[in-house]
């Protein structure tokens, strides 16, 4: 508080200085750091007529200059010269006395901040677009597949991880017990910390005590320490719980029913948890029905380019809408067999795979037969879904 | 005209027969382009960050998202993976150091032939030997902790946290400072496990064969993909898989949210 005053007093001061008519700035000129002891020419009085023009004035003190006239200055420019020149230091430099941080530096260190972060944010930037043009470079390779869409890797949004009950098998579908098998980069449950989840067997009683570090080279000297636990990662054959499953040699000759071969392995997996399975070939033996999947929509797109083209995609609109609901497919699949064609089913489906039928215009007289006789003659060359056959058997 | 189209399906099928891939996941190539360049070598790596992709040669490391090579002059490199600072960190007969500006700068003798180098974490290394029983060890530039001296040679190693995850011949093995040795899948008589890696938001790890990528999830262990194999890393939370019989980079993602 007293600085304050103090400030403010001496701010004081030289207004009053200013106002007396010497010029703080001119009484610090007049004092021009000259020694005390210089003989000085006294304090020139300037009256300033009212005719006499500035240049005047300013040839004046020109012509002075020369003749080196030292003036000595007054006790009040003195004073008021070295007040003015600590208050000119005060503010053009940082003053140790002052524990304030000089805002100048201040505004540098910011500035310096805000480049940096947009050296930095520039950098993410061009790191995310080469990511994304990286990621845009690659294409597509055909793979016997859930999925047929032609998605551009640059546009797929990632999924996030997410957290399930591990023990939790939706055996609804077997699509969703495809998916309890093989989860992919979901997590699968709901730990994330490797112990818990990945659950490591111990192979002895004694836990691992890992040496301490040292270093490696001293006084030019490397050597690689030897001396550490030595683990036996010899199993045992006897306490290998490892069980193998090859879904391919289970059949017993038949079929076997994925939904129900999956749900024992992983019935079995719930509660015993000891044991560890190696599914080797699941994907080879679930992923056959989604080939024929594939190769009908692949068919339909070849024959949709002929005269039954349209009939054919009816006949494919009909499985899509029974992989989501049979009951409604099969009304649809009966009523376009039917010749009451202005007469059609109330569909209760709301999947996207009932629109065509509450959208597409009926524009043919033809009877389901003849498009059945030829959906069997495809059949017999590729194999049709066992849903479509499904439909045809449970037609009324 | 229906011989055409069967043709037509016969190839398509053919075409698509050797890669199957497990639901709800998208696989991509890179483009030839980029990897018809590389002298393919069977035991290459892989390494995929924020510092780039880069895979291990004959002669010398490629970097595929900048096209690029480490090494002016082509050197036979054993084992590499990236320091923090983006340079790689190489062993070259049996000398472990850094390559910087284009040249391997060795620093440090190994004690024995057969050494490969894992990233560890907070920019240090993991040396482990994949020819004969050896100490795996943990390195930081400076200090070395010899971890543990496994009876078998180890086949490819990572890590999750502050466990080693390792395999062996014998199956897949944790290891962990207060901790037993934990087995994590036995696999006697099987494939030799290529690489290992680990998403390490979930712990999910991810093992790789010559035609295989396995899931291995609490003690079941489900192929991702099959027709294609090699070294694997994780990153964006794809796999990225770089498969030397077949001379191509691989990416595996899931598929898009609706």
């Amino acid at each position: 508080m007293k600085t304050r005053l103090r400030d403010v007093a001496i701010t004081m001061f030289c207004i009053a200085s200013i106002l007396q008519g010497d010029s703080a700035l001119q009484q610090l000129y007049d004092a021009g750091g000259q020694p005390r002891n210089v003989p000085m020419p006294p304090t020139p009085t300037r009256v300033y007529n009212k005719s006499s023009d500035s240049s005047q004035s300013s040839q004046n003190t020109q012509s002075s200059r020369p003749s080196k006239s030292y003036r000595a200055p007054s006790t009040s420019a003195m004073v008021g010269a070295t007040i003015f020149g600590t208050l000119l230091e005060n503010v053009l430099f940082d003053s140790p006395a002052s524990n304030q941080p000089d805002p100048e530096t201040l505004r540098l260190q910011a500035e310096q901040q805000r480049l940096a972060q947009e050296e930095a944010e520039r950098k993410a930037k061009e790191r995310q677009i080469h990511h994304q043009k990286l990621m845009g470079s690659f294409k597509s390779v055909p793979s016997t597949s859930s999925t047929t869409e032609e998605t551009s890797a640059s546009h797929l949004a990632f999924k996030t991880a997410q957290t399930s009950d591990v023990s939790k098998i939706d055996t609804s579908s077997d699509e969703a017990l495809r998916e309890s098998a093989s989860r992919p980069f979901d997590g699968g449950g709901s730990h994330t910390v490797f112990a818990e989840r990945l659950n490591p067997t111990p192979l002895s009683k004694t836990s691992l005590s890992i040496p301490s570090a040292v270093p490696l080279c001293q006084n030019g000297n490397c050597s690689w320490p030897t001396k550490t636990n030595s683990v036996v990662t010899t199993l045992p054959k006897a306490q290998i719980y490892t069980k193998t499953v090859n879904l391919s040699k289970l059949s017993n000759g038949s079929i076997p029913n994925p939904k129900e071969f999956i749900y024992s392995i992983l019935g079995d997996y719930e509660t015993k948890s000891d044991k560890r399975y190696l599914v080797l070939n699941r994907l080879s033996y679930l992923t056959r029905e989604i080939g024929k999947e594939l190769l009908i929509s692949i068919t339909m797109k070849i024959i949709e380019s002929t005269s039954m083209g349209d009939k054919l995609s009816l006949i494919k609109d009909v499985h899509d809408l029974a992989v989501d609901d049979m009951e409604n497919a099969i009304k649809v699949a009966s009523w376009l067999g039917s010749t009451q064609l202005d007469n059609p089913p109330e569909i209760t489906s709301v999947s996207e795979a009932a629109k065509p039928f509450l959208l597409k215009a009926m524009g043919t007289s033809e009877s389901f037969e003849e498009i059945a006789s030829l959906i069997s003659g495809t059949s017999e060359l590729f194999g049709m879904s066992a849903k479509l056959s499904t439909i045809i058997k449970e037609m009324p | 005209m229906k011989i055409v189209y069967i043709w037509i399906l016969a190839y398509l099928m053919a075409y698509a027969a050797p890669i199957d891939i497990a639901p709800k996941l998208k696989i991509y190539s890179m483009p030839n382009a980029l990897t018809s360049k590389i002298d393919w070598r069977s035991d290459t790596q892989l390494y995929v960050s924020s510092l780039g992709l880069w895979i291990s040669a004959e002669k010398n490391i490629y970097r595929l998202d900048k096209p690029s090579k480490a090494l002016t002059i082509p050197l036979h490199v054993s084992s590499f993976t990236l320091a923090k600072s983006g340079h790689p960190v190489a062993i070259v007969d049996e000398q472990l150091g850094l390559i910087n500006h284009g040249f391997f700068l060795p620093s440090l003798k190994l004690p024995m032939a057969g050494y490969s180098l894992a990233e560890g974490p907070n920019d240090t290394l993991y040396l482990y030997n994949s020819t004969i029983a050896a100490p795996i060890y943990h390195f930081d530039g400076n200090m070395i902790t010899p971890m543990a001296l496994p009876s078998e040679a180890v086949q490819s190693l990572t890590y999750a946290g502050s466990a080693i995850i390792f395999a062996t011949k014998e199956g897949i093995f944790s290891l962990e400072s207060g901790k037993p040795l934990g087995l994590i899948m036995p696999l006697p008589d099987f494939a030799t496990i290529l690489s290992i890696a680990v998403n390490p938001d979930t712990a999910e790890l991810f093992v790789s064969t010559h035609d295989t990528v396995y899931s291995l999830n609490n003690g079941l262990m489900t192929p991702l993909v099959t027709g294609v194999g090699g070294a694997v890393a994780f990153y964006d939370n794809c796999l990225w898989i770089a498969d030397s019989l077949r001379q191509q980079v691989y990416i595996i993602m899931p598929n898009q949210l609706k």
